[in-house]
């Protein structure tokens, strides 16, 4: 309804184009002549983290099996924090099952800031110079609804605030606004006129149904398919030959499968979600996937383990796990 | 025939003077010196006097380059960047070679048809001294323990980077092959995760098009493409490696080795014997750049492995836990993993595995490791050195590689080139009285040794210079309580020697 408001929809484009003029001005890596990151040439730790995790992964390749090294184990730190448009990042090298005596992986740390990703070695030294890799976004080549959900809840792959968790609105939440523009435009919207962010935020990600930040932006683009067996509502998008199925827990909103298919590819991921207060943190993703390589059927499979999530950014209420007590 | 007899005389002595060493000291000290004083000081002399004699008799006429595995005579013929020249010329600069010749080891042959092809050349006339790169060394040795009829043609043996016990990858090359196919397939499973037909080629090619970003490219895509293209194997190079019939031949168990391994003959001529050794850190790199003739660019080849790494960390993580992508993640993870097991996958291959199926931490040249290196007898064995080498695997091409071949062909009795003679050293001494009187006439003499009479003399007094027209005798009065005097003498060849200060205490009294 608001959106076929005309003043509505010009202030947004207006906010959107003001914002994504600011964005080129700081740190949008649409910039012609990003900034280098200047520094000692050492690897400086990140001063704060929007969110903290460490990540486990065990993953099973058979297509290296015959070469004795089918399985390895990754443990990493992880320290990221969205910046309004785009996160800095950073992944410190835990363990590994790769780094064997003598052949361990030059880079054990890679940082992503302001366009730049920087590799480091174990010591923290810079293991190649910092190279521009566009928006973490662009790096990883996500669509518009991915790109929307993090908009939408930047931290939602590792946490997920429930519906009624912010307090006092307006709630500081950045999105962005594709609806009333043409496709493939990027334009980000900020709170205006009298009107809070979340209050519009809450006008455009309505169409299924959905009011879990992210998870409602993620699908809202895509259209509803039957249920699964399990009973989840499951939403479809199909692009340039690839189908991206997603599944929502009907009762929590809660992302719980995501499969992707693609004429080469069958990459099915479960997702388990752990309660705390406020909300829901990650606990682990299970996938499964079956290639099909010189005609032949290849299984590979992981899970990706998620620990010790702290969600402290102040422009989010705080998200944890309770602390053990002893 | 009296030649070849004498030669044989002479070497029989030599025999027992094994040594294993890369240390370039005095060939007189390697081969004489040490070996006697371990039998008895009474023919310390004799010995040392004879290893001297047996070097400078090594009778050949004939240098002869014969080429390794998967290679062809003209190796020796380019020119490579670390020598500025090719390996023949380079090595005539210590070395005299006398007539030079490159028979072929045709890689499409198995080994019989290759000796028998080094054979026919050797039948052609000269005697010769064999220096042989890997295979090559084999086939050299093959050649003389199978053919009597050409021994006395074959004056002595270099063996560079020789595989004489039979090298792994022979066995492993297959599976070595399919692992870098499969490695190069996670590459570009990955590369294709960084969508060229999505926004983000617009982004490059119309915001960072003119920007060059370190040399690597013209354009961010650019650059993610050219790391990890560039990191890949190029599978052509080594179907040609491993497709070559003589594979065979080089497995640890092959009947070859075996045969090779149980004869003997080749002791009673001189050998020698190089090893080249690399870290085990980028050794395929290594490879990949030498095959390419490019080991200058090993430096920047370890840069762009390192991006693509950065590259793929970030985009694994990335896509695990942040801005999710599923498949770009888990691309990108087989990706890392595959190329960060390029190394240690490379040396199990090459050297092998222990019996656990685990790594062999053992040097080896990229190829062949050290310990399959070793002659199958040291019996007269020359000179064993080791070519240090940081930056490339085919010792061939690089001065590393060819100074130890340098020595080997040195030790084994070639004759070093001689240059022009060096100046003469010219002392001068000066003497006469060192307590003159003061005010009455005496004299000093100069006498010059060292070089070719007759001499001239300079005089100085006090720093200047006094006139003798040459003389050897200065005739002087002292003025003073100081007497300082120089002499230069030069000879008739024009070279010159300063004698010391020659400081006098002139007194007074009367003349």
């Amino acid at each position: 309804m608001i959106l076929h408001s005309g003043a509505l929809a010009r202030a947004i484009v207006l906010v959107g184009v003001s914002v994504l003029a600011a964005c080129s001005d700081a740190r949008n890596s649409l910039s012609p002549n990003p900034p280098v990151p200047s520094g000692s040439g050492r690897l400086q730790a990140m001063t704060s983290c929007g969110a903290s995790f460490t990540v486990i992964t065990d993953e099973t390749d058979s297509l290296m099996t015959p070469y004795g090294i089918g399985t390895s184990s990754d443990t990493v730190n992880v320290c990221e924090s969205w910046t309004g448009s785009d996160y800095d990042y950073q992944v410190s090298g835990a363990g590994s099952s790769d780094n064997v005596l003598g052949f361990a992986d030059t880079v054990q740390t890679v940082a992503y800031q302001s366009g730049y990703v920087t590799g480091y070695t174990q010591s923290g030294a810079v293991a190649a110079d910092p190279t521009n890799v566009g928006t973490l976004f662009d790096f990883v080549v996500a669509d518009d609804p991915t790109r929307q959900a993090s908009y939408d809840d930047p931290y939602y792959g590792v946490s997920s605030h429930d519906p009624s968790t912010c307090l006092q609105p307006p709630c500081p939440v950045m999105l962005r606004a594709q609806a009333a523009l043409p496709a493939g435009d990027i334009v980000a919207l900020r709170p205006s006129g009298g009107r809070s962010n979340a209050a519009v935020q809450d006008t455009l990600f309505t169409r299924h149904g959905l009011s879990r930040k992210g998870v409602r932006a993620l699908v809202n683009t895509a259209d509803e398919i039957t249920p699964s067996l399990q009973g989840y509502r499951r939403f479809q998008t199909v692009k340039n030959g690839v189908t991206t199925l997603r599944s929502i827990d009907p009762v929590t909103q809660l992302l719980m499968v995501d499969q992707i298919i693609s004429p080469s590819e069958n990459m099915v991921v479960t997702h388990k979600w752990t309660k705390v207060t406020g909300g829901y943190v990650m606990d682990r993703s299970d996938y499964v996937s079956t290639e099909t390589i010189n005609g032949k059927p290849v299984t590979t499979f992981g899970s990706v383990r998620t620990n010790n999530v702290r969600i402290m950014d102040p422009a989010y209420p705080p998200l944890s796990l309770p602390i053990p007590s002893h | 025939m009296l030649r070849s007899q004498k030669a044989k005389r002479d070497l029989s002595t030599r025999n027992f003077l094994s040594t294993e060493s890369n240390n370039p000291t005095p060939l007189l000290h390697q081969l004489g010196l040490r070996a006697c004083s371990r039998l008895f000081a009474a023919i310390l002399f004799l010995c040392a006097f004879q290893t001297a004699k047996l070097q400078a008799q090594l009778g050949y006429d004939h240098t002869s380059f014969l080429n390794g595995y998967g290679s062809d005579s003209t190796i020796w013929l380019r020119s490579y960047a670390d020598l500025q020249t090719t390996p023949s010329q380079y090595l005539g600069q210590s070395v005299v070679l006398k007539t030079l010749g490159y028979p072929d080891v045709p890689v499409s042959l198995r080994y019989p048809g290759q000796v028998g092809h080094v054979v026919a050349y050797l039948g052609q006339g000269g005697t010769h001294v064999l220096l042989a790169h890997s295979l090559g060394s084999l086939v050299a040795r093959g050649a003389y323990i199978d053919s009597t009829r050409i021994r006395p043609d074959v004056a002595a043996i270099v063996a560079l980077t020789p595989p004489h016990q039979g090298v792994p990858i022979a066995d492993n090359f297959g599976t070595l092959r399919n692992y870098l196919r499969d490695m190069q397939r996670r590459i570009s499973d990955a590369v294709s995760g960084f969508n060229v037909a999505s926004i983000i080629y617009d982004i490059i090619f119309v915001a960072f098009a003119p920007k060059h970003i370190a040399g690597f490219g013209p354009s961010l895509f650019g650059v993610i493409l050219y790391a990890v293209n560039s990191v890949s194997i190029d599978l052509n190079n080594i179907d040609q490696f491993g497709g070559a019939p003589a594979l065979a031949d080089l497995s640890p168990t092959s009947p070859v080795i075996n045969h090779l391994n149980t004869r003997f003959d080749d002791s009673s001529i001189p050998r020698a014997n190089i090893y080249g050794t690399i870290p085990s850190r980028n050794a395929a790199l290594r490879l990949l750049q030498s095959m390419s003739d490019d080991d200058a660019g090993f430096d920047h080849m370890v840069t762009l492995r390192n991006l693509a790494q950065e590259f793929f960390s970030t985009c694994k993580w990335a896509g695990y836990v942040t801005v999710i992508n599923w498949t770009s993640g888990r691309r990108c993870a087989y990706a890392r993993k595959t190329l960060g097991r390029l190394d240690e996958r490379w040396a199990l291959y090459i050297n092998g595995p222990d019996g656990y199926g685990h790594v062999r931490y053992i040097p080896f040249d990229g190829i062949v490791p050290n310990e399959r290196s070793v002659y199958p007898t040291t019996t007269g064995l020359a000179y064993q050195g080791v070519a240090p080498m940081t930056n490339h695997i085919n010792v061939y091409k690089t001065r590393t590689g060819l100074d130890q071949a340098a020595n080997g062909m040195l030790r084994v009795g070639m004759e070093p080139i001689q240059g022009p003679p060096p100046p003469p050293t010219i002392s001068v001494a000066i003497s006469g009285s060192t307590s003159p009187t003061i005010g009455c006439p005496d004299v000093w003499f100069a006498e010059a040794t060292g070089g070719v009479a007759p001499y001239t003399y300079q005089w100085t007094v006090n720093g200047a210079p006094y006139q003798t027209y040459g003389s050897s005798e200065l005739e002087y009065t002292p003025t003073g309580p100081r007497l300082y005097l120089t002499a230069t003498a030069t000879d008739a060849n024009g070279n010159s020697g300063v004698s010391s200060t020659f400081s006098a205490r002139p007194v007074s009294g009367s003349c």
